[in-house]
């Protein structure tokens, strides 16, 4: 099934006065929607609204046509949603907790329920752990039963807030693996700091920052216009500074201890540039420069 | 001192911290306000202070939990432990400064409360006599002693408990527990806090003013028997069970601080939970293909209902594994049956056992149940409405479509397994108790009503509690809020803020408790109206939940839907209007409900009004005759009264004031018109055509239709045991003084005259007579089919008309006026006793006691004919009535009422116990020569020949029937309540033979004199003089026996060394103090001798304050025991303040007890 979600022009300002969204619009469709900020970007914000969590003060969201502003329950009987952080009750067992939170899904066939619950438990390599009370578990697994209870029913879109924080990198690599495959043929909008699983399982994403959409679009078409203006030097330290003033430094790396900057510049700067490869993360620390500079 | 500084800077700035400065600042000025009372107490007095501060005290726990779990868990709540812990602070730096920042908080707000109460005190008077003066001593007195030990205490005690565990509800668990012990307690001291009537054992009472955290029980033990002179005066004094408590709290709170400043972990631990061991298993490949997808059905009913279904199994689960329900469901349980065990295993007045009779364990549980089911519905209301937040599992939850309505309706009804839970818990105690007592009678319809009438007061406040903390969504706030609305507006404080109407009282819902004998149905009716009033009060108020629930899209949006609101509102709003109305329109009509103020407007008016009146020549009553029609079911009666009124005094009566207790249907006066009539006070003035001569009479007659007021929760026509006087119906033929304002201050405020209390002298005894005369009486009642209705008189015939049965009564004799009207289900047995008619009348099921009562009426009979006169009337009545009347009997002529479980449910199979039963029937059959057949002149010390030779023939009958031990017994009771009673004496304690009224003196000391003076006189001289006096005063149709007839009588027979004696029992006031010293047992020639020294010390209190006396020429009695049995007296003259003794034992050792029969009031025993 083909399912989109169209934001529109979404704002929201917080009780202390904080601009959070200021007229976000996106349209997202089936596949892995990768959504990347700094911190206190609105990352959390958009995907807080969109879960139907807390309201917007204006705009919109669609979701396959139904404005989910006026009909929640729509898109929450087909919604996954694993937040960045969440706690469990005391003294509840991981099936007991997934089978609870199964039936506030709406699966209230008792074999469906339980056959779904075994299998997502298996999934999340967490069948050993079935009958321990979840608050005992450690990060990793808490976060993997996180991941479980956002699969649970059927859901069309799956909003996933740093999924993969706490998790060892092989674990990672499985989790994020699952969520592109089953990411075919439903929205998997997934927020995070790593860049790289982004451009690795993304085919769209968007960079959000001080609460406005400041890029959009697959990765390959974020890196593209990055081609030939992408330059290194080794400089003292002493340089840096002169350095961050002149050019649009989107990166200081210390290379051996000594700092290798590199900058974005439409031509060679001079020839002691070297021409560097570009990434989505060149892409994503550009859009965090001044446009003046840019 | 930095640490500290900031400690405190923290715990001031809470908001919660700046609500409790507000709270105790009111609080404190209330208390202040409420101390002036009265005129003889000072306001501010020391033991005010510790009174009232000390009860302030008992919040204290409060603020401390707020500001405990502030200091010491608040590294763990807010994830700073790593960072305090990587700091070089040293560990009792830290403890302690966290522990004095709680500590400074604490003394602040008793310091802000002692401030306002001072203010309190201030503002309410400018009288320097209520006033102790600003002097530092009083408050170092209190402070010293009470609130600085007693906040360090609970500080360091829950600090320590929050520090150790690093859990907030270990924090309120241990709050609780001290009340516990607190409670546990004051329940074995009878705390003036508890409103309990038994006397405390001494050895519980020093126990429990050790255990208590809070010192109160100590205090009230120090002070139980302080006048109000040694209130207004005396410092409380560091001493005795207030020493050992203080030293011994604060010494174990030394070795806590110790402790935690040592011993304790270093740093809050880090409270993780367990981490799983388990090995990890290798990771499975994953693939599309095992991830099976679910639709989910959320449009279905079935949906709603199993996600109801959960959540509630869910929620029910948490509450009954979580510990603080557990051990409050246990406390609860442990509470009612230590209260139950001890009403019913010498819970009264004379440690008097009991059945349990269902109506008895209910008025038991009753509070237990409210108090703690309203203590964990406040507190799982917030856990309930805060979990998903607290635990931070909310942000997942809130995404599923869980409707929230079936949300807050699965948190209401696991709230409601609450009452549902403690109710069925102390049902199952119930039954339990009645098992093991051999109590077979099962009433499942009692039990079953009081889950409705006791329990649903509680599931409503399930409902208001939880919506409040939906709305506010702040767990302490809501919490704090919900304490605050029910304290300020659904308890008895509500009055003192000045609410009154009970419909701005929410949930303070009428307690109604059953009576074995009339089921729940008094005050049923008003229960039902004002418990629909608050529960639609409470729907409409869940309707308001979406406008103040900054929740989730759904909350803001779907809820507030016109339609859904309208549906939402409609009903309950209607109901809520609806009902408010028409209870609204029922006050205002029976003009039953009056605010204070306006109530103390129509006494002044009545008075201003009326008092011109208050010196018309009065009529007396000569006859009375009353048809009066009972309706039971209705609680309802119609009268038609004729009286036939005499002039008793020496000039004529031109007017006649009637003041009605009752509104009158009619009235007649013969010869007479109606001159004046209001229609506020229903009063009216009659001016005869022609003046009523001296001697002439006059007839009177009038109708009364009653039906009681719907609010009324009424004793007098219930629907099974009906106990009707004419006290309550006569209208008075005379100004009522009774209906003036009391309060000096309020009359002051109001510009009346002060009303200077009225010192008794010999004078007022020899004024002519204005008390009840005898008089004619006939009588002719009916009531519903199946009920029998009583009056005093011998039953002349009954017959029956429709659904209704009639009885006609007329005595043989005149009688006093004083009569009831008797109607229930009765159970009837008829037997004789010396040509006495002995007709029993009792509820079907309390038939167990009357094979002993009527063992009792017998020895009554036979002791009182043979030693004072015959009995006068031809029969002798006596019938049960319900348990909500506060009295054990009374003695009407011929006829007496029995109350239900201080009589028919007593329990005296066990021998050695004192025999209620016993001393109850004995009392009141005396009452038959002292009060009917002897009537005093009804002034002052009229109570020393009623209810005085009524306790002295009740203990006289008690000892040849039981022994001197139950002469013991009874002196141990009368002399307590002598000393007790005497303690809230506002005037100056009048002697024995001018008292007005004064339980401590008529049923206290007044025995004691009657013993000391049957020892002096010896029995059988004394009797003669009581015999004289029924001979020469009994029956006079005009009362003019006084107590100086009485004093003049015994004169005559008494020697002239000791007339003296009779002079300080009964015209004065004398304490003594008696002591055994240095005694020491000797043998020779196989006896033993008993040598020692006995010390007396003598008081006389008068006016001018206490005298000094010496005992010389005084003798006392030295009672020998041997096995608890009185064997011989021995009479010592006393030469001084000490005297020595040398009495012989006999051929064994044995008991020697100085003045055995308490003839002289001793301070020392108490």
């Amino acid at each position: 099934m083909d399912n989109y979600l169209q934001v529109e022009n979404l704002y929201k300002t917080y009780p202390g006065g904080v601009q959070a969204l200021r007229g976000i619009s996106l349209t997202l469709q089936n596949g892995m929607f990768g959504l990347l900020g700094p911190n206190g970007a609105g990352k959390s914000t958009l995907m807080r609204t969109l879960a139907t969590l807390q309201p917007s003060d204006s705009g919109s969201i669609f979701f396959n046509g139904i404005n989910t502003l006026e009909h929640p329950q729509y898109l929450r009987q087909r919604l996954g949603f694993l937040p960045q952080e969440f706690g469990v009750y005391p003294g509840i067992t991981a099936v007991e907790l997934l089978d609870y939170i199964g039936i506030l899904k709406g699966l209230i066939h008792h074999k469906q329920r339980r056959n779904q619950v075994e299998k997502l438990l298996a999934m999340t390599n967490l069948t050993a752990h079935r009958r321990q009370y979840v608050h005992t578990f450690s990060g990793g697994m808490l976060r993997r039963f996180g991941i479980a209870q956002a699969l649970l029913g059927a859901p069309q879109i799956i909003i996933v807030d740093e999924p993969t924080a706490g998790l060892d990198p092989e674990e990672r690599n499985r989790f994020l693996n699952l969520l592109s495959e089953i990411g075919q043929d439903r929205i998997v909008l997934l927020s995070t700091h790593i860049v790289e699983d982004v451009e690795r399982l993304c085919q769209q994403l968007a960079i959000v920052h001080d609460g406005q959409l400041v890029a959009e679009g697959s990765p390959a078409d974020l890196i593209q216009p990055l081609h030939g203006c992408l330059w290194q030097k080794r400089v003292t330290p002493a340089q840096v500074d002169s350095f961050v003033a002149r050019y649009t430094v989107l990166q200081v790396l210390l290379i051996g201890g000594q700092p290798n900057v590199i900058i974005y510049h439409p031509t060679q700067p001079d020839s002691a540039f070297l021409p560097v490869s570009p990434t989505l993360e060149h892409a994503y620390f550009l859009t965090r420069q001044t446009p003046a500079k840019v | 001192m930095r640490l500290l500084s900031f400690e405190l800077r923290y715990q001031l700035r809470r908001f919660s911290f700046l609500l409790f400065i507000v709270g105790y600042g009111g609080a404190g000025f209330a208390l202040g306000v409420n101390s002036i009372r009265g005129t003889a107490e000072v306001g501010n007095a020391p033991y005010q202070l510790f009174f009232h501060l000390g009860l302030l005290s008992l919040t204290l726990v409060f603020p401390l939990m707020f500001m405990v779990v502030g200091a010491a868990l608040r590294d763990h709540q807010h994830r700073f432990t790593a960072l305090i812990g990587s700091t070089s602070v040293s560990q009792p730096t830290l403890v302690l400064s966290r522990l004095a920042g709680v500590w400074l908080g604490a003394i602040t707000l008793l310091g802000i409360a002692t401030l306002t109460f001072e203010m309190g005190v201030y503002g309410m008077t400018t009288d320097d006599t209520l006033l102790a003066g600003v002097y530092l001593q009083r408050w170092l007195n209190v402070f010293g002693i009470l609130l600085l030990p007693t906040a360090s205490i609970l500080t360091i005690l829950l600090f320590a408990i929050g520090w150790w565990t690093q859990n907030a509800r270990a924090v309120y668990l241990a709050a609780l527990l001290v009340y516990l012990l607190y409670w546990v307690s004051a329940m074995y001291l009878n705390s003036p806090l508890l409103a309990n009537a038994k006397p405390a054992d001494p050895a519980m009472l020093w126990l429990a003013g050790l255990l208590d955290p809070f010192g109160l029980s100590a205090f009230f033990d120090q002070t139980q028997f302080w006048t109000i002179t040694d209130k207004n005066t005396l410092f409380l004094q560091f001493k005795g069970a207030l020493l050992w408590n203080r030293l011994g709290w604060l010494s174990m709170g030394g070795m806590v601080i110790l402790g935690l400043s040592r011993l304790a972990p270093p740093l809050p631990r880090h409270h993780s939970g367990r981490v799983s061991s388990k090995a990890e298993a290798p990771l499975p490949h994953f693939s599309k293909a095992a991830y099976p997808t679910v639709l989910p059905q959320i449009s279905r009913w079935s949906y709603a209902q199993m996600v109801g279904m959960t959540l509630l199994r869910f929620q029910v689960r948490f509450l009954f594994r979580s510990l603080p329900f557990l051990l409050s469901l246990l406390s609860c349980l442990i509470i009612v049956a230590i209260e139950t065990y001890s009403y019913l295993k010498g819970g009264g007045s004379y440690r008097e056992f009991r059945y349990p009779g269902t109506s008895i364990l209910i008025g038991r549980m009753a509070d237990p149940l409210f108090l703690f089911g309203a203590l964990l519905i406040l507190f799982y209301s917030a856990e309930l409405a805060d979990r998903n937040q607290r635990v931070n599992i909310r942000v997942i939850l809130d995404a599923t479509p869980a409707p929230q309505l079936v949300q807050f309706l699965s948190q209401f009804c696991t709230l409601l397994a609450i009452p549902l839970t403690l109710w069925g818990a102390v049902v199952g105690l119930g039954i339990g108790i009645q098992r093991l007592e051999g109590f077979t009678t099962f009433n499942p319809g009692t039990w079953l009503a009081m889950g409705y009438f006791q329990g649903s007061r509680l599931a409503w406040l399930c409902l208001f509690t939880l919506t409040l903390q939906w709305m506010v969504r702040s767990k302490y706030l809501g919490m704090g809020l919900n304490a605050l609305l029910l304290l300020l507006l659904g308890s008895s404080i509500t009055n003192e803020i000045g609410i009154h109407h009970p419909l701005l009282q929410p949930g303070r819902l009428p307690v109604v408790l059953p009576t074995e004998m009339n089921g729940y149905a008094r005050g049923a009716t008003w229960f039902h109206l004002l418990h629909a009033y608050w529960w639609s009060f409470a729907l409409l108020l869940t309707g308001f939940i979406p406008a103040f629930y900054a929740g989730s899209v759904r909350r803001t949006l779907s809820w507030f839907r016109p339609r859904t609101l309208w549906a939402w509102w409609l009903i309950p709003g209607l109901a809520w209007l609806g009902i408010g109305g028409w209870i609204w329109r029922e006050l205002q009509l029976d003009k039953a409900y009056f605010k204070p103020s306006l109530a103390l407007d129509i006494r002044e008016d009545y008075e201003r009004k009326f008092q011109q009146y208050a010196d018309l020549p009065l009529l007396s009553y000569d006859s009375m005759q009353h048809q009066i029609d009972l309706f039971p079911a209705t609680a309802g009666f119609y009268l038609t009264a004729n009286y036939t009124l005499i002039n008793n005094q020496t000039e004529p009566v031109k007017q006649l004031f009637v003041s009605p207790r009752l509104p009158l249907d009619s009235l007649w006066i013969e010869g007479a018109r109606r001159e004046q009539a209001d229609s506020l006070h229903q009063t009216s003035l009659w001016v005869f055509n022609r003046p009523i001569d001296p001697g002439e009479h006059v007839r009177i007659h009038y109708r009364i239709h009653y039906e009681a007021p719907v609010f009324a929760q009424g004793r007098e026509v219930v629907a099974n045991g009906s106990y009707l006087s004419n006290r309550f119906f006569e209208p008075v033929f005379s100004y009522r003084k009774s209906k003036e304002i009391e309060d000096p201050q309020e009359r002051q405020r109001r510009g009346l005259p002060s009303r200077d209390p009225e010192i008794v002298t010999e004078d007022h005894l020899q004024e002519q007579s204005t008390g009840l005369p005898r008089v004619y009486f006939h009588a002719i009642v009916s009531t519903e089919s199946g009920q029998t209705a009583l009056a005093p008189g011998k039953q002349l015939r009954t017959w029956e008309t429709g659904k209704r049965v009639y009885f006609e009564y007329q005595p043989t004799e005149r009688i006093l006026p004083v009569v009831n009207y008797f109607s229930a289900r009765y159970a009837f047995r008829q037997r004789s006793f010396d040509n006495i008619t002995l007709e029993y009348y009792t509820h079907p099921h309390h038939e167990i006691n009357l094979d002993s009562i009527d063992r009792y009426v017998r020895a009554t009979l036979e002791y009182c004919q043979r030693t004072f006169s015959p009995y006068p009337f031809d029969h002798l009545r006596m019938a049960e009535i319900p348990s909500h009347w506060p009295f054990g009997g009374q003695a009407l002529s011929g006829t007496i009422s029995m109350v239900s479980d201080r009589l028919y449910l007593s329990d005296i199979r066990r021998p050695q116990q004192f025999n209620i039963i016993a001393k109850r029937t004995i009392h009141e059959v005396a009452h038959q020569w002292w009060g009917h057949h002897l009537a005093p002149k009804n002034t002052a010390g009229a109570a020393l020949l009623i209810e005085g030779l009524a306790k002295y023939t009740e203990a006289m009958v008690m000892k040849n029937l039981y022994g001197e031990a139950s002469l013991r017994d009874l002196t141990a009771e009368s002399h307590h309540r002598y000393f007790t009673g005497r303690t809230l004496e506002q005037l100056p304690e009048p002697p024995l033979y001018l008292q007005e009224g004064q339980g401590y003196l008529a049923y206290g000391k007044s025995l004691h004199a009657l013993l000391a003076t049957r020892e002096l006189l010896g029995e059988a001289a004394f009797h003669q003089v009581l015999r004289n006096l029924i001979n020469r005063y009994g029956q006079q149709t005009q009362p003019t026996l006084t107590t100086l007839d009485f004093l003049n009588a015994l004169a005559v027979i008494t020697p002239a060394n000791q007339s003296l004696r009779i002079q300080e029992w009964y015209r004065e006031v004398i304490l003594h103090d008696l002591s055994l010293e240095h005694l020491q047992i000797e043998q020779q020639d196989n006896t033993y001798w008993a040598r020692g020294v006995i010390r007396v010390g003598k008081q006389r209190l008068t006016e001018d304050g206490i005298e000094q006396l010496s005992p010389a020429g005084e003798w006392l009695t030295l009672g020998i025991f041997r096995q608890g049995i009185l064997t011989a007296r021995q009479r010592v003259i006393l030469t001084g303040e000490t005297t020595p003794f040398r009495i012989d034992l006999g051929p064994t050792p044995a008991t020697l007890i100085l003045d055995p029969d308490r003839t002289r009031m001793n301070q020392r025993e108490p």
